[in-house]
């Protein structure tokens, strides 16, 4: 299965080793790192799970079986926190098919597995007006909701 | 002004905002008082034209020291009125309630011409035609507008138009000379704001409390946008110095501090820097300030949410601007000691 980034409300930024995700819809955002750092840059280039836990054997010495599980658990959280979501295959980032997934594996000698973290951090939802408006004055515009402040 | 141009993309938004001028014009005439000023934001003329002279008093104080001569072809035009002192109204909207977006983003009213937001609890209304370099500003009660629209007011509209250019809003402090400077970066009440004002006694200079512009290219350059700077009330013991200079001391217990730089300490304000470092502000109960590594990524985490979360449609666009002005940078913690003395010189010693 393939998957795709849930742009434009999921925005991220990828370094050599750390990728920061945020999800502009909720407020929460979120880090991943090493594998998981490979990981996105391999979602992002759409490849398929298999094609992911390819790539990642390719660049971390570990079991097998362990990696697999960890890549779809990964797969699955972030699913679950709905900065990503099944694709049919196409690629996001050109919107072409998708890359091999080699394209992103780390290069040089492997080295040992670890299992990736997604660490998610809740603390600017403040700063959001996730209530619907439902209710507007008789010149059209909502009413004012007292008590609510957004900034800083 | 005509509004006749190709490439239109959102047919409602442009009516609208048609619209909306027009009812600027209509209350300038009523009112009778047109105001205008002009103010250098980054290199460029901005002119604020107002209808009545409620809103003169919440938007010109923190942007006085940018305030140039007039100029007959300003870059960006910025009509600015409410309803409330000038008794007149504003066309009802053609959006639906539901689209109103949590972000202060209004759906389906923006593309790559037009911008449109609203934030609800304050009734701010914010439009701009990027084509025709003019943007609407209007709130239907100068009253209701919350303390941070007057310490960092336009800084939607400055950020759609600026981010253009080239340039991309900051939720970041800025001190530096004009040799070189940092950003320190972090959400609200992570320190970033008591540590630029301990710099207020230092010959370092500050180019900003709370958000700034920098440039996105290969030489990141800081400009300063508001001369506002901010502390919590409880943080007054910290900063005596600024103690009577607080500009809002009725309204301590529900709100912070407020201080215009300009008025109190105008020789510690910096127009620009080249940008040399990046540092996220930590308290560590310790008694010294030292340095230590961060990672880009630990830095675009203290700045990128904050401030795309502040900016209403700041996108993807945004974020890679403040990945590439991040990923150009050294970048550190700054381990905040009790001895706040310290700051400004382990600050200055970087940049040395």
């Amino acid at each position: 299965m393939n998957f795709k980034i849930n742009k434009p409300q999921v925005v991220h930024e990828v370094f050599d080793d750390e990728v920061v995700v945020v999800n502009l819809d909720t407020g929460n955002y979120y880090s991943l790192d090493g594998v998981g750092a490979l990981i996105w840059r391999c979602l992002e280039a759409g490849s398929s799970t298999s094609e992911i836990v390819h790539t990642v054997n390719e660049s971390y010495e570990g079991n097998e079986a362990l990696i697999e599980r960890a890549v779809n658990e990964l797969v699955g959280e972030l699913q679950q926190e709905t900065l990503i979501s099944a694709s049919d295959g196409i690629a996001q980032t050109n919107g072409t098919e998708s890359q091999d997934s080699s394209d992103v594996a780390t290069s040089g000698a492997k080295v040992p597995f670890k299992t990736p973290v997604l660490t998610r951090f809740t603390d600017m939802q403040e700063l959001l007006l996730l209530d619907p408006v439902h209710d507007v004055d008789a010149t059209g515009w909502p009413s004012a909701k007292p008590g609510i402040v957004t900034g800083d | 002004m005509s509004f006749v141009s190709a490439g239109v993309q959102s047919p409602g938004t442009k009516a609208f905002i048609h619209t909306a001028y027009e009812a600027f014009q209509q209350t300038r005439q009523t009112v009778g008082l047109p105001i205008e000023r002009y103010f250098n934001v980054a290199g460029f003329v901005v002119r604020l034209q107002f209808a009545g002279t409620e809103l003169l008093s919440v938007i010109v104080p923190a942007l006085v020291h940018l305030e140039v001569k007039p100029c007959q072809n300003p870059a960006l035009t910025i009509c600015i009125w409410d309803s409330v002192s000038t008794g007149t109204m504003m066309p009802a909207p053609l959006w639906a309630p539901e689209d109103y977006a949590a972000r202060g983003e209004v759906r389906g009213q923006s593309d790559a011409r037009y911008h449109t937001a609203y934030v609800r609890h304050s009734g701010l209304l914010s439009l701009i035609d990027l084509e025709q370099n003019l943007a609407i500003y209007w709130v239907r009660d100068a009253s209701e507008l919350p303390s941070y629209e007057t310490s960092a007011p336009l800084r939607t509209t400055l950020n759609w138009w600026l981010s253009k250019r080239n340039c991309q809003l900051v939720h970041a402090a800025a001190v530096g000379t004009a040799e070189g400077g940092v950003l320190m970066v972090g959400k609200s009440g992570s320190g970033k704001s008591n540590t630029a004002l301990t710099c207020l006694l230092s010959p370092l200079q500050i180019a900003s409390d709370d958000f700034c512009i920098v440039t996105a290219d290969e030489t990141p350059t800081v400009y300063t946008l508001y001369n506002t700077a901010k502390t919590h009330a409880v943080d007054l013991p910290r900063v005596p110095f600024l103690q009577h200079h607080v500009s809002n001391p009725d309204q301590l217990n529900h709100d912070k501090a407020i201080y215009f730089l300009y008025q109190s300490f105008p020789e510690k304000l910096i127009a620009s820097f080249p940008l040399r470092a990046i540092l996220i502000p930590r308290v560590t109960g310790q008694s010294n300030t030292f340095l230590t590594q961060a990672t880009p990524g630990a830095v675009l985490m203290a700045l990128a949410p904050t401030t795309l979360l502040l900016l209403p449609d700041a996108r993807s666009e945004a974020l890679k601007a403040m990945g590439t002005i991040t990923k150009q940078m050294p970048c550190y913690y700054l381990e905040l000691g009790t001895e706040t003395s310290q700051i400004p010189g382990v600050i200055a010693s970087l940049l040395a």
